[in-house]
């Protein structure tokens, strides 16, 4: 064993070098959750050298919450655990390396070796003591290999590096054999080697663990004199090693010899920590001391982090406090007392902080009173009253009073009343003298609404108090204090009253307002207007009015004062703002101007508020510039502001309303949500009334001045305002308008409804061709989508949807970059026509299921001519499939087009855009081909579609090429081949015919040639092939071109279907790739295909629901039904919620079963909002238990946690399982399967799960075969492994099923226990005792399964008696419930299986001995379980005189009645055991009494509708006078109702039934 | 509670514009009557606030104070340093957000 920590060191060594390598890679990776991380690891290391636990903490949960953790992710956080983690000790860094393993496991992180590796690190650099045998075992248990480690170490390299001797140095030093130690030196030399740091370093820490300092001293000279160096760092670690060893007398030796470069300084602080950690604080702080720091004045600081690091660790206070002062005294620290005793209270470590207070004190610090507040508010959040006196003796102790605010905020708190304050001060000897805590008293008790501790109903004293207040300075020291502090006490006093108390002492506080009034205290405006609020909403007005002081009265003060001559200002303001209050515009202006001159901001703020509410523009206007007269530096608040802006733009002042609005900007006035808010109802006002230039200037004025941002919503008014006014180009060129300026299209939806609505074809083109320039054509065909079904044009709805219906590969934009982003994303085109094949249930799929791979492009063009025909009503579907192999070294290229005479322009255009990109790729320039083309289809006109012979193909092929310019270059083998090719399009072309009838119009081609002019040699040629056919009107359902065609159509004539195959030579199944296109419509560049945008979707879902357009929504269901990727079950939901909005059942209902129609399995929230309604009017509901589904849908949220990249088919493939189409999610494995695609490990386990459940055994093998053969270390997840047991239970496999469970044990997987059941069970029935006894043995220890002891004991009872040892298993289990320790209490011993397996399978004689057992357990040892169970078991299989013979033998059974009962409530839970319930109420009638007994019963009457036993039931029970509940009575009266019998009782309300 | 620290912060908030600095980074070790006696010096204190968190009982290192008039509050700006306990503490004027009179949360949704 003694090498093996050197060997251990070894793999260490090779995860180090695999890190360098693999570094870079995992960076550069997209993923951003794992670079979040990363830079945080990673910038914590460069700036400190370490990582805190916190972040690592922190790292690690984000990690785990984003669900699927990548095994980058892993790596990075295990590596985080070893040596960069000094804060923690070396056990508890392990632990937390233990965890992240663990978790991430459990998470579904697959461990290769790499992790294995950082793991072993760890363990080094934490000393953690582990066996490598172990370690390794566990690896190969994994199925991970470390064949690199064992690779790595026998090559030539690892033999001759200094890291394997300083491992042997190393080893032979912890062996305690130094000589041999340093004669490895010597070893190295001779193999021609020189001994560098690394080989010292091990040499001097292993003579630093012995406490040589001789030997010690001796190397380092030595290295010094060599040309070596040591670093500071590998000075630290000597330092570490002789600390730790126990020869702290050492390190300042070596600290001398300690260059203190700068750069070392974040090592050295990791080392102070560290061995603090270590609790070898006085060396560290020995470092620390000898740290060179700059002392600067005094404003110093260093070494906090090594107090606060002490705290953490506890260190005892007298050092700490010594600490301390040491560096106070050092001038490195020059709070650092102050500094502990704040860490100390963060960490509520009372002890420390009395200690550091103490020494403060002594110091001649003042301690300040809330120094211990942090300890008290730690006390209040647990309510420990204890800790709160102690602090408060500690505060008595060091001389400190609390004050009111210790008393009321930090003491109070933790009592329920004041009273028990006191009380326990007082018996604490706390209670002070001076009178804080009297005071804190009462501010407490008002505070709390206590008005009767202190005040009684005595409203002279609230007087006096409140006088105090006002008029006693010692409450408030500034003059105009005292009315806010009034102000405080009366809101405190209201807000801490309840309605109801405020309400009742409404006649109290009247007088005591009154008494206010009467005493002159006067109280702020806003106080005021938040008291009133508070009385507004007790419902208690008229106080408000009592308070208010009357606009009369202080007319009358004013005037007074304005006789006097005294200051009117005051008296003045409050006069407006009354009147402001009052309403009463007319008199707050005369007022205004009769005292003019004594005018205040505030007075004309409220003014100006006022006109603006009564629409009177110019008075605020007036007033406005007066108020900037006066102060022009004063800023109104934001909502006057905006009444300013919203009166005048009213009013047409517009310039003004722009001048306000700038001038918010200038004075920076706040701008909230509810201000932007402001702006749109400003803007939309404007709107309505049409105001075109207000809306367009104010808005242009608020967006440019940057008070609210251009959104959708504050630029809606601009549409608005010409929507209003019926001007849809204006509206539309507006919305435009807005996206060329702030990238938002406003009401666009509404703009095409209304469009729709008058017919306006060639601005809906417009719109159109707007939208789907900047925002793509699926968005366009979203728009217009939803246009039509708003305004109720449901057909063209369709046509949209339905022709749309085949995804496209790419959502973006136009054709041209989807051809472009296919070539670069070929893998994703691999799947796809088989996807496409496969959502359209095709049932050709076998004859592409090797599409991906080698799929001939006469397959490809067979399948699109059979789905033609196929599909001919209403198809407009082909697949134009491409094929293609590199061109260039790095390009596929490719390309086709397709065209006719009516789509030459878009096939123009796009081979203009196609060349562009190519170019350089072909030497054929697409727009020549493509001009020759257009002549030679012009030649071609349909008339004499006949005589476009299929013959002139090749002709035409070749004069394409020669009159390129290019043609000449083409190889006469290159040449025969072109004229070869028309063979397999005249067949097509014949197909074409044949299937469109007579009048097969077009076909073109186009040709690609390439040559060995740009150095591609390709023996061989490669020709396009191009097959177009066409026949205008053919189709059915469309029109013809001069029928106008829809809006927003591009109804051109019949529909062109093109294929273009460019085809090499030699296609791999990675070079070979098909695109599908369906097109339609004639217009093949125009129709994208659309999928579900579940946004927008949603968003007009919502739409519907809110306008509550109950059949526009439908019409969305019904159309979405063959979106792709259309979340059907949302859709159902959003009907649903309309349905129950409205009530509508019937509808719901209807729902319901169209999802069934749609085989639509609904989340557990449809079934139950679908159940509310059904409930709610008194519906039945069709289904049962909603959670059942829950089971189901696990898989799917399982997946679509997981962001991994999936392909569409897998994709496909877990769709398929999350509607458990078992067949089809086969399918799409096996032809994934064909074509090499490895999906994830989740995603097999899912699909396995699901073939064992629906029983698909072999394919469930196939399927994990092949996922064993593919993923490395695959497993089936606990889950699935339990099913699998399941299902080789249920087909008799049982020593496989054994050995799947030996294996996820191995795992370390918790297999199901119902898995675990089936198996002991079916091994029971066989008699195999050794296989259950090999379980038990295998589940022992493991709690997690929670088996029962009893499976065990009646399994192997069972199996026992099927071998005929009867005796042997009747005298264990009386041994176990007879002796003096039973495992298991006799209550819980039930022996029921074992009872009806016996009675089941007939064994009568072991039937005859358990009976005679469990009489003698009853009778001898008062053990009545078994008995009653047997008794209930022989009732149950309805072995009635059995039963009944065993009673009377045995009459106590009749007793048990807990047993009885749980038996009664088992069974009504069952269908058809009315009967057996019968019968024991029979056998045992007192039962009938027990409430559990007679609910039971009724329950399961009701169920098997046994009208006689119910009714016998009910009249024994009235007869009885038992008072029965609602639920009883309810179940019978529902009974009596579905026979038609009279119901002899009111009825009880339907709730009870829920 | 809530209401009353709501009601102080509100109270602050509308006599902003009136000789009140804003205080930043003052040490743990101070309180008010810290802050009260540092600033007593440049001229009359009105009103000095360091608001506490009660769930930890510390302060967050800011606080209020104000002056009776501008200049006392310009006297206080004017020093370069302002050292309590040791530790330098950041005084700047408290930024007029509202005027006076300003309107309780009812009026703002009276547009």
């Amino acid at each position: 064993m003694r090498e093996l920590p050197s060997q251990a060191r070894l793999y260490a060594i090779v995860a180090e070098k695999r890190d360098l390598q693999e570094e870079p890679a995992p960076v550069r990776r997209n993923n951003s959750q794992f670079d979040w991380a990363l830079m945080r690891l990673d910038n914590s290391v460069r700036r400190t050298g370490r990582i805190t636990k916190g972040l690592l903490q922190k790292v690690f949960e984000s990690t785990c919450r984003s669900g699927g953790p990548g095994g980058n992710q892993a790596l990075l956080l295990l590596r985080s655990c070893g040596s960069l983690l000094p804060e923690l000790s070396l056990a508890e860094r392990t632990e937390f390396a233990h965890k992240i393993w663990d978790k991430l496991q459990k998470l579904g992180v697959v461990y290769d070796v790499s992790h294995y590796n950082a793991l072993l690190k760890v363990y080094l650099q934490n000393e953690y003591k582990f066996s490598p045998t172990d370690f390794l075992a566990k690896m190969e248990r994994a199925n991970i290999h470390p064949n690199r480690i064992l690779g790595f170490m026998k090559t030539k390299d690892l033999a001759v590096t200094e890291a394997v001797f300083s491992a042997l140095v190393t080893g032979h030093a912890r062996a305690g054999d130094m000589e041999n130690a340093e004669n490895i030196l010597t070893v190295m030399k001779e193999a021609g080697i020189e001994p560098g740091p690394d080989t010292y370093l091990a040499l001097l820490n292993a003579y630093a663990e012995k406490g040589d300092i001789d030997h010690v001293k001796q190397i380092l000279e030595k290295v010094e004199k060599s040309d070596h160096y040591l670093m500071d760092r590998d000075l630290f670690q000597i330092i570490v090693t002789f600390a730790k060893a126990g020869y702290p007398q050492y390190v300042s030796e070596i600290l001398e010899k300690i260059t203190y470069e700068r750069r070392y300084l974040p090592d050295a602080m990791n080392l102070i920590l560290l061995l603090v950690t270590e609790k070898l604080e006085d060396t560290a702080f020995q470092i620390l001391l000898a740290l060179p720091v700059s002392k600067e004045e005094n404003i110093n600081v260093f070494g906090s982090f090594f107090l606060r690091h002490c705290v953490t660790m506890n260190t005892p206070a007298e050092k700490l406090i010594d600490y301390c002062k040491k560096l106070r005294e050092a001038k490195l620290h020059n709070a650092s007392l102050q500094f502990t005793l704040h860490c100390a209270l963060l960490a509520n470590k009372t002890a420390l902080a009395k200690a550091v207070m103490q020494a403060l004190k002594e110091e001649g610090f003042p301690i300040r009173t809330h120094y211990f507040w942090p300890l008290l508010a730690g006390h209040q959040k647990t309510k420990n009253v204890q800790g709160v006196m102690d602090t408060l003796k500690i505060m008595n102790e060091l001389g400190v009073d609390p004050d009111q605010d210790t008393y009321v905020n930090y003491v109070f708190p933790c009592f329920d009343d004041v009273k028990s304050v006191r009380a326990a001060l007082q018996e604490n000897e706390c209670l002070p003298q001076s009178n804080a805590f009297a005071q804190a008293e009462v501010r407490s008790e008002a505070k709390n609404g206590n008005l009767e501790n202190i005040l009684s109903k005595n409203i002279d004293l609230w007087s006096k108090i409140t006088e105090l207040l006002y008029k006693n300075g010692r409450y408030c020291q500034d003059p105009q204090g005292p009315s806010e502090a009034v102000g405080y006490f009366l809101y405190n006093l209201i807000d801490s009253m309840s309605d109801s108390e405020v309400q009742a002492k409404e006649e109290h506080l009247r007088q005591y307002f009154h008494q206010l009034k009467e005493m002159g205290v006067k109280v702020p405006e806003n106080i005021y207007k938040g008291i009133r609020n508070l009385l507004d909403n007790y419902h208690v007005p008229e106080l408000i009015k009592s308070h208010q002081l009357a606009s009369s009265d202080l007319e009358s003060t004013l005037e007074k004062l304005k006789a006097e001559s005294q200051p009117v200002g005051d008296a003045l303001k409050q006069l407006v703002l009354a009147l402001c209050a009052e309403e009463n515009m007319q008199k707050a202006l005369e007022v205004k101007a009769k005292y003019e001159s004594d005018m205040v901001i505030g007075g004309y703020a409220a003014l100006i508020n006022l006109c603006c509410r009564h629409d009177n523009a110019a008075d605020a206007l007036s007033l406005k510039q007066e108020f900037d007269r006066l102060d022009p530096s004063a800023v109104l608040d934001t909502a006057k502001y905006i009444g300013l802006v919203k009166v005048l733009g009213k009013h047409g002042k517009l310039q003004d309303a722009i001048n306000i609005l700038k001038e918010m900007k200038e004075k920076d006035v706040v701008i909230k949500d509810a201000t932007v808010t402001s702006f749109f109802h400003i803007l939309n006002g404007a709107a309505l009334r049409g105001e075109i230039e207000t809306v367009k200037q104010l808005h242009e004025s608020i967006v440019t001045l940057g008070l609210a941002k251009p959104s959708t919503n504050i630029s809606l008014p601009l549409v608005t305002v010409h929507l209003e006014k019926d001007d849809l180009p204006a509206a539309l060129e507006a919305s435009i308008d807005c996206h060329e300026k702030y990238k938002i299209l406003p009401r666009i939806h509404d703009v095409l409804c209304k469009l729709i609505e008058k017919g306006e074809t060639d601005l809906i083109q417009k719109a159109m061709d707007f939208v789907s320039q900047e925002q793509g054509e699926m968005t366009m065909l979203y728009d217009l989508f939803f246009a039509f079904l708003q305004t109720g044009n449901h057909k063209e709805a369709k046509k949209i949807i339905e022709r749309s219906v085949i995804p496209r590969l790419s959502t973006r934009s136009s054709v041209p970059v989807s051809v472009c982003s296919c070539l670069t994303f070929f893998p994703v085109l691999n799947s796809c026509p088989l996807y496409l094949l496969i959502r359209h249930r095709l049932h050709f799929q076998s004859s592409v299921a090797h599409a991906g791979g080698s799929c001939t492009i006469e397959d490809m063009l067979q399948l699109t001519w059979l789905y033609r025909e196929e599909k001919e009503e209403g198809c407009h579907v082909s697949l134009l499939a491409v094929t293609g192999r590199p061109l260039h070294s790095s390009c596929h290229a490719l390309l086709l087009s397709l065209c006719s005479p009516d789509t030459l322009p878009p096939a123009w255009e796009l081979s203009k855009q196609l060349s562009l990109k190519f170019v350089s790729l072909l030497f054929v320039s697409f727009s020549s081909i493509l001009l020759k083309l257009r002549i030679l289809l012009c030649a071609s006109s349909p008339d004499t579609s006949a005589g476009v012979s299929f013959s002139a193909v090749p002709k035409l092929l070749l004069c394409v090429s020669e009159s390129s310019g290019k043609g000449q270059r083409l190889k006469t083998q290159e040449r025969s081949e072109v004229q070869c090719l028309p063979t397999s399009s005249l067949a097509i072309g014949y197909r074409v015919k044949s299937a469109s009838g007579e009048r097969c119009t077009y076909m073109l081609f186009t040709a690609l040639t390439r040559g060995s002019g740009h150095g591609i040699k390709t023996p061989g040629a490669e020709c396009g092939v191009v097959l177009l056919s066409s026949a205008p009107g053919e189709a059915k359902g469309r029109g013809p071109p001069e029928s106008g065609g829809q809006p927003g159509q591009q109804s051109k004539p019949g529909y062109i279907c093109g294929s273009e195959l460019i085809r090499g030579n030699k296609l791999s199944s990675r070079e070979s790739y098909g695109v599908s296109y369906m097109l339609c419509g004639g217009s093949v560049f125009q129709t994208p295909g659309m999928r579900a945008r579940p946004a927008r979707l949603q968003w007009f879902c919502d739409r519907c629901i809110s306008g509550n357009q109950v059949e526009t929504l439908e019409k969305l269901v019904e159309l979405t039904q063959k979106l792709f990727e259309c979340d059907r079950d949302q859709m159902y939901y959003n009907l649903l919620k309309l349905h129950k909005i409205n009530g509508d059942w019937q509808r719901a209902d209807g729902v319901w079963n169209k999802m069934q129609e749609e085989n639509i399995i609904p989340r557990e929230r449809t079934l139950q909002l679908l159940a509310e309604i059904l409930k709610s009017s008194n519906q039945e509901v069709p289904f049962d238990v909603p959670e059942l589904w829950f089971e189901d849908d696990r898989p799917s949220l399982k997946s679509s946690s997981t962001p991994a990249v999936e392909t569409d088919t897998e994709k496909m493939l877990l769709n398929a399982c999350r509607l458990r189409k078992n067949k089809d999610a086969y399918n799409i494995f096996l032809k994934a399967q064909k074509r090499n695609i490895v999906f994830s490990s989740e995603t097999y386990s899912t699909l396995i799960g699901l073939l064992l459940k629906k029983d698909d055994f072999t394919q469930a093998m196939q399927v994990k075969d092949f996922a064993e053969t593919h993923i490395k270390g695959f497993t089936l997840n606990d889950a699935a492994n339990s099913l699998l047991i399941i299902t080789q239970v249920r087909r008799d496999y049982l020593k496989v099923a054994l050995a799947t469970l030996k294996a996820a044990l191995d795992l370390e997987q918790i297999p199901s226990k119902l898995a675990i059941t089936r198996l002991i069970q079916a091994f029971a029935v066989k008699g195999d005792l050794e296989s259950i006894e090999a379980i038990q043995s295998m589940v022992n220890g493991l709690d997690a399964i929670d088996l029962s002891r009893m499976v065990f004991i009646n399994n192997i009872a069972l199996a026992q008696m099927k071998n005929n040892n009867i005796d042997v298993a009747i005298e264990s289990i009386e041994h176990m419930l007879t002796s003096e320790n039973p495992t298991i209490e006799p209550q819980y011993f039930g022996l029921s299986y074992l009872f009806r397996k016996v009675i089941e399978e007939q064994m009568e004689p072991a039937l005859e001995k358990l009976s005679i057992m469990s009489e003698r357990l009853a009778n001898q040892f008062a053990l009545y379980k078994p008995v009653t169970d047997l008794f209930l078991q022989l009732v149950d299989s309805g072995k009635v005189d059995e039963a009944r013979a065993l009673l009377e033998r045995c009459g106590a059974i009749a007793e048990q009645s807990s047993i009885l009962l749980v038996f009664c409530l088992r069974s009504a839970g069952k269908p058809k055991k009315a009967p057996v319930l019968k019968t024991l109420l029979e056998l045992i009638p007192e039962l009938r009494e027990k409430r559990e007994a007679y609910s039971s019963s009724m329950k399961s009457y009701a169920l098997d509708k046994d009208v006689t036993s119910a009714k016998a039931l009910y009249e024994h029970l009235t007869a009885k006078n038992v008072e029965l509940d609602d639920l009883f009575l309810k179940r019978y009266a529902t009974l009596l109702k579905d026979v038609g019998e009279p119901v002899p009782f009111t009825e009880p309300p339907v709730s009870t039934l829920n | 509670m809530a209401a009353s620290a709501a009601g102080r912060a509100m109270a602050f908030r509308a006599r902003a514009g009136q000789h009140v600095a804003f205080i930043r980074k003052i040490p743990w070790t101070a309180a008010s009557s810290e802050l009260r006696e540092h600033f007593a010096k440049f001229g009359h204190i009105k009103r000095c606030s360091v608001p506490f968190d009660r769930e930890t009982g510390f302060h967050r290192g800011m606080g209020w104070v104000q002056f009776s008039s501008q200049e006392e509050l310009q006297n206080a700006l004017q020093q370069e340093n302002h050292i309590i306990d040791g530790v330098k503490i950041y005084v700047q004027a408290q930024k007029p957000k509202v005027l006076q009179g300003a309107q309780t949360s009812d009026e703002e949704k009276d547009f």
